[in-house]
């Protein structure tokens, strides 16, 4: 269990010794410098953290690269040059690579790619890469921003195509359009605080999902049910980490999570289907923190999603909570006519677990019943028990999503306080209020320290290559 | 020979459709002339659900403030809100580009160019774009900055906007109503503050929040420009509908419930009391308690307040709203509102109604009308001073000299 033992190498391909392989790819220049500041972060205690790779056909640009490992890509292609802005020359350079690149990828259970789709390198070789990384057998998560508008529509076009073409090669694309990003790093942001904070949110989710594999928990969250949660996830796959300390921390964290831009403030989380949540904690972290915070979580899902949860102990989060959501939304398109020979290719070459074959027909069976439930099915939150369409005059009607709560079911029910049966004698009225201003004036400290939070870190932008 | 010119202010809001004639004198003072109104159908949080009730309404509306005016009317001004209404503040800067280094209107309307080029997605269109102030060549504050001297001028803009489409429901549901024609579209939020403040008020810093059927919208102003704006879909209807599901009854008479005996102040003779709409039998009816009807209404409008009280937190203005809080719209009449905003805000809270324009005062001195006449009140500025009279000898002049 104890992560910092890597001696037995042959153990990693264990999941139940919770010693997975996680390999960092940043490709083209945005990715490289999302791998920079993953490798500033990870520097002085997490050596033995996720394995990372700068990738880049711009051997200048490599070469200012703070990562250790760099990967110089299709010298004979582009001379070190980079890619100029083509696709084509990005794709062709990777494919002049790709024994070096399967040589780096095999064995890694879980690859991350980082890229800026605007541009040549970033654009064209990170779906090939991803073809490859699912080939070696990997779980392959793409964390990757779409260039801003003023560049340019042909910059644009370019990066949409290439998100679709890594849609199909990768279990899970979070994507983000720079232009939101820039509105949500706030008006007075410098473009260098933007980048930086964008660049932060990356390493933090990677850094929470390898901690969340590799350190002891409470309750196991093992790299299957990531698997599970994420593998061919292509339509919508956001997330949100969020941090609390005190007494409270458990609540600010998942108010902070939710309220995190990447979840386009909780719309997204309320059409989600599968949600997973890992929480890392001290070893004061109690059980009351953990139903707090999957509680908050499940109350702002509206479709009664699956939700698989985590713990993980970690030394360094004494009084401190941090804790990850990530949502999917199930697919809409057809992309699992074209996923489906791929998955099981894949699986049948990397079944390096024995549970992973347990876990397949899961995972396989799972799409085509959320493609099959028609959208207007709404599950209505079982714990109301309330017999009536709980929103009344507003059940046709798009729903008011604030912060992730939809705020047209009435606030008494939301809050779960008691107005009595009109025809008994009810309870004490005074009472309950002072009991509901309560709940509410703690929620509202709550979220003013989440806004902080919130704010040192987790709005974000990336550099386009 | 007086001149004038009628400048229409039209609100297509959840519970009412308002019509607003405003007459614009020669002096430039606005008076209102005529108000018509009818109750909403087909209109869900601001926006139309159901266009062809609306058009009635609209017609109505239209129709009894012509009559009330004695004028026909053709151009309007439309409010918009709803959900899909967003804001952001941005600062766009542009080398001065004028003759001898001197900012001409060109470079003004670059750098307000320049200040939106990133924000706004595509199927958004620009609502407002509110400039606070200028900044030339590092001296900040300067209000107009044509004629001065300077290498490079940036400006501080705040833009409100919303979703084409979704605006132009409104558009055409005016449109419908021949022979009206839509100017442009006013924010209602914006509107509101536009009536309610006084220009001091602007400067001091001050916070409108128009809770109305559907939604409510909320401005911020301070030193005379507009920071922040925005719209939580949650209003009057939402503690109509939160009634009517706490207490098993139907709309209609929760609503009534609402208005004759709610509050959103508790008290200890609440307890235990029964009520009933007025001119309701009681036989046969389930029982009401007062204190249940208002911890219900209390829960909403405590919520719906805390959530614009962070969005002022959260827009950093907080602490710079020197004149305090205004609350306009049909909430505005809830009882104990004011109260419980001053406990919420911790900022002194006053009922706002139209401040600036002569006219039928007396009536029109109520929050819900404070959208409707600020629309015209934008109409009037949109439209600008009325071209200054000539004089038939000046005429007769500029036939023989043309410039």
């Amino acid at each position: 269990m104890n992560p910092t033992d890597s001696t037995v190498q042959e153990n990693a391909m264990s999941v139940r010794e919770k010693r997975v392989r996680i390999l960092v790819l940043g490709v083209g220049g945005a990715g490289c410098n999302a791998a920079d500041r993953l490798a500033d972060r990870l520097r002085p205690d997490e050596t033995n953290g996720p394995h990372l790779v700068a990738i880049n056909t711009d051997s200048h640009a490599l070469s200012s690269c703070l990562v250790s490992e760099k990967f110089q890509l299709g010298i004979k292609t582009t001379f070190g040059l980079g890619a100029g802005g083509d696709p084509a020359i990005g794709l062709k350079a990777a494919q002049e690579d790709r024994d070096r690149l399967a040589e780096l990828l095999k064995g890694s259970d879980l690859v991350f790619i980082a890229a800026g789709l605007g541009g040549g390198t970033g654009g064209g070789a990170s779906p090939f890469i991803a073809k490859l990384a699912r080939d070696a057998g990997a779980l392959t998560l793409a964390f990757v921003t779409l260039p801003f508008e003023f560049e340019g529509d042909r910059r644009n076009e370019q990066a949409r195509a290439a998100l679709a073409e890594l849609k199909r090669e990768t279990d899970a694309v979070v994507c983000v359009p720079n232009d939101q990003l820039f509105q949500m790093a706030g008006e007075r942001a410098t473009v260098l605080d933007a980048f930086r904070m964008a660049d932060d949110l990356l390493a933090e989710g990677v850094r929470s999902i390898w901690r969340m594999l590799t350190k002891p928990g409470l309750i196991n969250l093992d790299f299957n049910d990531l698997r599970r949660a994420l593998e061919d996830r292509h339509d919508e796959t956001v997330f949100g980490i969020g941090e609390g300390q005190g007494d409270e921390r458990a609540a600010i964290a998942a108010d902070a999570a939710l309220k995190s831009p990447l979840l386009g403030t909780g719309q997204i989380l309320a059409e989600a289907d599968t949600i997973l949540v890992s929480l890392v904690g001290g070893p004061d972290l109690t059980l009351a923190d953990i139903q707090s915070a999957v509680s908050t979580v499940r109350r702002k899902a509206d479709r009664n999603p699956h939700i698989f949860m985590g713990t993980a102990i970690d030394e360094d989060f004494k009084d401190r909570l941090l804790l990850l959501v990530i949502a999917s939304r199930g697919k809409t398109g057809n992309g699992s006519a074209v996923t489906n020979p791929l998955p099981s290719e894949r699986d049948l070459a990397a079944a390096p677990t024995v549970e992973k074959n347990a876990t397949l027909p899961l995972a396989g069976s799972q799409p085509p019943v959320k493609s099959a439930k028609p959208k207007s099915l709404r599950a209505i939150q079982p714990s109301l028990g309330l017999e009536v369409n709980i929103k009344g005059r507003f059940d046709k009607v798009e729903p008011t999503i604030y912060h992730g709560e939809d705020l047209d079911y009435p606030t008494f029910l939301r809050r779960n306080i008691r107005i009595g049966d009109p025809n008994d004698r009810p309870v004490v009225a005074g009472e309950k209020l002072s009991d509901g201003q309560q709940n509410r004036s703690r929620s509202w400290q709550n979220t003013v320290a989440a806004g902080g939070s919130l704010a040192a870190g987790h709005a974000c932008a990336r550099r386009a290559v | 020979m007086s001149r004038s010119r009628i400048v229409v202010g039209l609100e297509v809001g959840t519970s009412k459709v308002c019509t607003v004639i405003g007459e614009q004198r020669d002096d430039n003072a606005v008076a209102v002339i005529g108000v018509g109104e009818c109750p909403s159908r087909g209109i869900r949080k601001a926006e139309v659900v159901d266009l062809d009730t609306a058009i009635q309404c609209v017609h109505q509306s239209v129709q009894a403030a012509e009559e009330s005016a004695g004028v026909e009317i053709r151009t309007v001004f439309a409010g918009v809100s709803g959900s899909h209404v967003r804001s952001f503040n941005s600062r766009g800067m542009v080398p001065v580009m004028g003759e001898n280094g001197e900012i001409t209107d060109a470079d003004v309307d670059a750098v307000i160019r320049n200040a939106m080029a990133v924000n706004v997605p595509l199927e958004n269109f620009e609502i407002h774009t509110l400039c606070h102030d200028y900044n030339v060549d590092g001296q900040d504050g300067v209000q107009k900055p044509q004629g001065m001297r300077a290498m490079r001028l940036q400006a501080d803009v705040h833009v409100i906007h919303g979703v084409e489409s979704r605006a132009q429901n409104i558009v055409k549901c005016v449109q419908s109503v021949p022979p009206l024609i839509v100017n442009s579209m006013v924010f209602n939020g914006y509107a509101a503050s536009l009536a309610v403040l006084t220009e001091e008020q602007t400067q001091l810093g001050a916070m409108v929040i128009d809770m109305g059927g559907g939604t409510t919208n909320f401005t911020v102003h301070v030193r005379g420009a507009v920071r922040h704006s925005g719209v939580i879909a949650v209003g009057g209807d939402h503690i109509a509908n939160d009634i009517a599901i706490g207490l098993k009854l139907p709309l209609s008479r929760a609503e009534r419930l609402k208005v004759e005996h709610g509050s959103v102040q508790l008290d200890e003779s609440m307890k235990g009391r029964a009520i009933a709409p007025s001119g309701e039998l009681r036989i046969g009816t389930s029982v009401v308690f007062q204190d249940q009807l208002c911890t219900i209404m209390r829960l909403r409008v405590e919520e719906t307040l805390q959530l614009v009280k962070q969005e002022l937190d959260d827009s950093g203005w907080g602490a710079f709203i020197g004149a305090g809080v205004f609350l306009t719209g049909g909430c505005a009449h809830i009882r104990g509102i004011k109260e419980l905003a001053a406990e919420i805000f911790g900022l002194p809270v006053q009922i706002g109604t139209a401040q600036t324009v002569m006219g039928l005062t007396t009536p029109l001195q109520r929050p819900e009308y404070a959208a409707p006449i600020g629309i015209m009140l934008e109409g009037v500025k949109r439209l600008g001073p009325l071209p200054k009279r000539q004089s038939l000898w000046e005429m007769l002049r500029n036939i023989a000299r043309p410039t």
